[in-house]
């Protein structure tokens, strides 16, 4: 018994120096583990490594901060882990609140979601009001089609929660009431793809073929967009941005814009070595074009082609890598594979002049017509209409036997009212291709 | 104080005492440990049983390395008709269409059928000029990301009784054309084509008609963006070739066009979700009732707006069975974050429809996620097991008997774009598919 008891109260004893320790260190918490070699951008292993090692587990800014690198990383959960803690240090600080609403909405959670992000609203967190439009979203991932319209009809003052709205209603068999709100939106967005689309599909499902045809005619020829990514998404974009190759391929804009072209390339080869992409080997070529180091261009180029595929712009710079390097040949080729790919207006005025120094006028007018092409659909598609009536008659002047001209011509005189003359130009779309189905639908409407 | 200890020590209940507080102090150490890991990082949402009991698979790669991993699309087929599946692979990498023939059983060769397609989506082998050989349809995107040019186009590749090709666009001035189909649609004996405009904000469902030798004429069915996949089929049991539909890019509308004869066709939505990140992702048309008429199968889960992607618990895949009369039932059969792509075979060799499905965006970091699964069929209830964790970024899967052996086995291929790491990903991976002796 003596023994066993001087046992127990040595066992008591160490007991209490352990936990004289414990109460004497401060509580912290194990951060979350995370997989970096998901990412593919070395700097931004980089910058979370170092977050991670230097983060003061006791202090609530350094887990928010931390919460939020993961949150742009993709590392929904352990960021929503973050922000709880840092949460449990600084309840007075509500902006976890939303910053927890948007990982648990990244995360799938919608209902939580929701919950958050209707308390972050309710204590006026700066910017929260901006993310009711998620709550709707939440609802509708949720299934709560009826509580999610409700929401919208609370935010009909925005133009998206409108646009939403207007979905919402035409599938509905209410499309007259979403042509209520899509008039408004078209006031305010004439040049807005999605009002425009939407505007089409409400007449459509009132069966009024004429103005479903009307609004998608004018949807095709518009470029602005009323949904935006949300808040924290451009945020999340910026933030990437900030602690990414891009610094360096923006910081070689700038030198280039500064006239340090060699620091440029230096900037930009920089930026290849943090994550290789091909717009920042398409750059670093241009500059060696430009410091005259065409060999290596064309090496790296060429490179690019290999490993990602060859593309308008790669053969474009390669063309004009080896117009320097003296073999208009090479170049030729290079454009014209760039051609075939859809490229623009400058390729065509490169081959148009490449032709005519080889003295092939009727070639170098073939590209100087489609080139002028280019110009006008660029023109067309952001609603030039007269602007572009002028190129593609030009363009249908110089490469008479392009049928795509033609049509694009026909189109604008129709806009314009011209039908004599849009009839006409049909007519010599379909004379050059009789298939064309769209000439031919427009001359029978 | 000592002899006072020892007399206290020596008494039977201060040992019980001691143990006592012993015990107390034990459990606050403990308890006070705990607390720092109280906040703990929130598992999976839907963990998936990685094996099944009754099949196992053995992985294997297919065709050379390469710097970058774009594969759009794999289909199995006997494409040289000698008895034995082969694989025709879209590469958005390399711009190429590769045959990668198998011949003899397990022995694999690359042939690059064409190069110089920025970004092919899908080719699709018919016959379209009828003289006896399989042509190749090329659905050309133009560009792999987001673009709303008129980039898009349709190139045939036509089939010489030398074995090459000659080239031919039959489509262009479009946005990006994600998806090619074949059948004769007019009923005038030739193949005509369905083509999926994806575009991005602003897309179309187009049919072109058969006019003669690489005369196609585009004929206006829809205007939605994203438009992924239009299989084509006789839907309504009537002899005609219908065709379905599914509209992505937020539209999330699945359609059905009942061939009304001549060209001239009846739409209708049959399903559609508010839900507009529910990301459909593609559309497949199959008997998977095996009750004499087609089914849709309609994977849902790209979420690709955002470069880091997650799993929602509304992604997955849901079966449109065919109810007959142009009615539809729209049923989950599986909830599997990131599916991106769906096929159906029959990979446990019992006789029905299983279904495969792979994952693009999904928690990654958890290893034991599968990036493959399978649904295994039992009177139309579908199991989902996982096949595989790795490769990951899967874009695309087929089914199909690639060993011989009558059970179907699973092809698929991985797609990367930065900024995304590429650590285990792979260009071509076949599963074989095995039965689990006991």
């Amino acid at each position: 018994m003596k023994r066993l008891s001087i046992l127990l109260l040595l066992l008591v004893g160490a007991e209490l120096v352990g936990l004289a320790l414990t109460l004497a260190r401060p509580k912290t918490q194990e951060l979350p583990s995370v997989d970096l070699t998901l990412l593919g951008d070395q700097m931004a292993v980089e910058t979370l490594a170092k977050m991670q090692q230097q983060v003061d587990r006791r202090d609530p800014a350094d887990w928010r901060q931390l919460g939020v690198y993961y949150l742009t990383y993709g590392y929904y959960p352990q960021a929503e882990m973050c922000f709880r803690v840092a949460w449990r240090m600084a309840p007075q600080d509500e902006s976890l609140l939303l910053l927890q609403a948007i990982s648990l909405d990244r995360m799938g959670n919608k209902h939580e979601a929701i919950d958050h992000y209707r308390s972050a609203i309710k204590r006026n967190v700066r910017d929260a009001e901006s993310y009711r439009i998620r709550i709707a979203h939440c609802l509708f991932a949720e299934g709560d089609d009826e509580a999610a319209i409700l929401e919208l009809e609370k935010m009909e003052r925005l133009p998206e929660a409108r646009l939403l709205l207007s979905r919402v209603l035409i599938r509905s068999g209410r499309a007259s009431e979403a042509q209520e709100l899509l008039q408004v939106l078209l006031r305010e967005f004439d040049q807005g793809v999605e009002p425009h689309s939407m505007a089409c599909w409400a007449a459509e499902a009132l069966a009024d073929w004429e103005t479903a045809y009307r609004h998608q005619n004018r949807a095709l020829r518009a470029q602005g967009n009323i949904v935006h990514s949300p808040l924290f998404r451009q945020e999340d974009i910026v933030r990437r941005q900030r602690h990414s190759n891009k610094v360096f391929h923006d910081r070689s804009i700038e030198l280039e814009g500064m006239g340090r072209i060699e620091e440029a390339r230096a900037a930009c080869r920089e930026s290849i070595r943090v994550m290789w992409e091909e717009d920042m080997v398409l750059s670093y070529a241009l500059f060696e074009i430009h410091l005259g180091n065409v060999p290596s261009a064309i090496e790296l180029l060429e490179g690019a082609i290999e490993r990602v595929g060859s593309s308008p712009t790669t053969l474009d710079a390669l063309g004009d890598a080896w117009n320097l390097a003296g073999d208009p040949g090479k170049a030729r080729a290079a454009w014209l594979r760039a051609t075939e790919m859809h490229a623009g207006a400058a390729t065509h005025d490169k081959l148009a002049g490449s032709f005519a120094k080889t003295g092939n006028s009727s070639r170098a007018q073939w590209h100087r017509g489609l080139a002028d092409y280019q110009r006008g659909k660029e023109a067309w598609f952001a609603n030039r209409v007269s602007e572009s009536s002028e190129l593609f008659r030009s363009a249908t002047l110089q490469s008479a036997n392009y049928a795509p001209g033609w049509y694009y011509l026909a189109e604008t005189y129709r806009l314009k009212g011209d039908e004599a003359a849009a009839h006409n130009a049909y007519q010599r779309c379909l004379e050059i291709a009789p298939n064309h189905g769209r000439a031919r639908h427009a001359m029978t409407r | 104080m000592c002899r006072m200890v020892n007399r206290l020590i020596e008494k039977r209940w201060f040992a019980v005492v001691v143990s006592v507080i012993a015990v107390i102090l034990a459990a606050t150490l403990i308890n006070r440990g705990g607390d720092e890991t109280d906040i703990a990082v929130r598992g999976p949402q839907i963990p998936i049983p990685l094996a099944s009991p009754n099949v196992r698979f053995r992985r294997q790669t297919i065709g050379a390395s390469h710097p970058s991993i774009r594969i759009t699309n794999i289909q199995i087929l006997d494409y040289d008709d000698d008895g034995i599946n082969d694989l025709i692979v879209c590469d958005a990498a390399r711009n190429s269409v590769l045959w990668y023939r198998q011949a003899p059983l397990g022995t694999w060769t690359e042939e690059v059928l064409a190069d110089e397609l920025k970004a092919p989506a899908h080719a699709t082998v018919v016959d379209i000029d009828q003289d006896g050989d399989q042509d190749i349809i090329v659905s050309v995107l133009g560009d792999l990301f987001p673009s709303d040019k008129l980039i898009g186009s349709v190139v045939l590749l036509e089939r010489q009784s030398d074995g090459s090709f000659s080239r031919h666009i039959l489509l262009d001035d479009v946005r990006r054309v994600a998806d090619v189909q074949s059948g004769d649609l007019d009923g005038d004996g030739d193949p005509d084509l369905v083509v999926a405009v994806f575009g991005y904000a602003r897309g179309e469902l187009l049919w072109l008609e058969n006019r003669g030798p690489r005369q196609f004429r585009d004929h206006h069915l829809l205007f939605r963006p994203g438009i992924i996949h239009a299989p084509v089929g006789d839907l309504d049991g009537d002899g005609d070739l219908d065709i379905a539909v599914i509209v992505s890019q937020e539209e999330e509308e699945l359609w059905v066009f009942d061939n009304q004869g001549a060209g001239t066709f009846r739409r209708q939505r049959i399903y559609f979700t508010n839900n507009v990140d529910v990301g459909s992702a593609g559309l497949v048309m199959s008997d998977l009732d095996a009750d004499g008429d087609l089914d849709l199968l309609l994977p849902q889960g790209d979420n690709l707006e955002d470069v880091y992607a997650w799993p929602q618990p509304y992604h997955g895949c849901l079966w449109i069975q065919n109810q007959g009369d142009w009615r539809f039932e729209v049923q989950r059969i599986a909830r599997f974050g990131g599916a991106y792509a769906v096929a159906v075979g029959d990979i446990d060799g019992d006789g029905d429809n299983d279904v495969t499905l792979v994952s693009m965006a999904n928690d990654w970091g958890n290893r034991k996620q599968p990036s493959v699964v399978w649904l295994e069929n039992t009177d139309q209830q579908f199991k989902i097991w996982g096949v595989d964790t790795d490769p990951i970024r899967l874009a695309t899967v087929a089914c199909g008997d690639l060993n011989g052996d009558g059970r179907d086995d699973i092809v698929s291929g991985s797609l990367h774009f930065p900024p995304l790491g590429d650590a285990r990903l792979q260009r071509i991976t076949v599963w074989i598919s095995e039965e689990v002796e006991r």
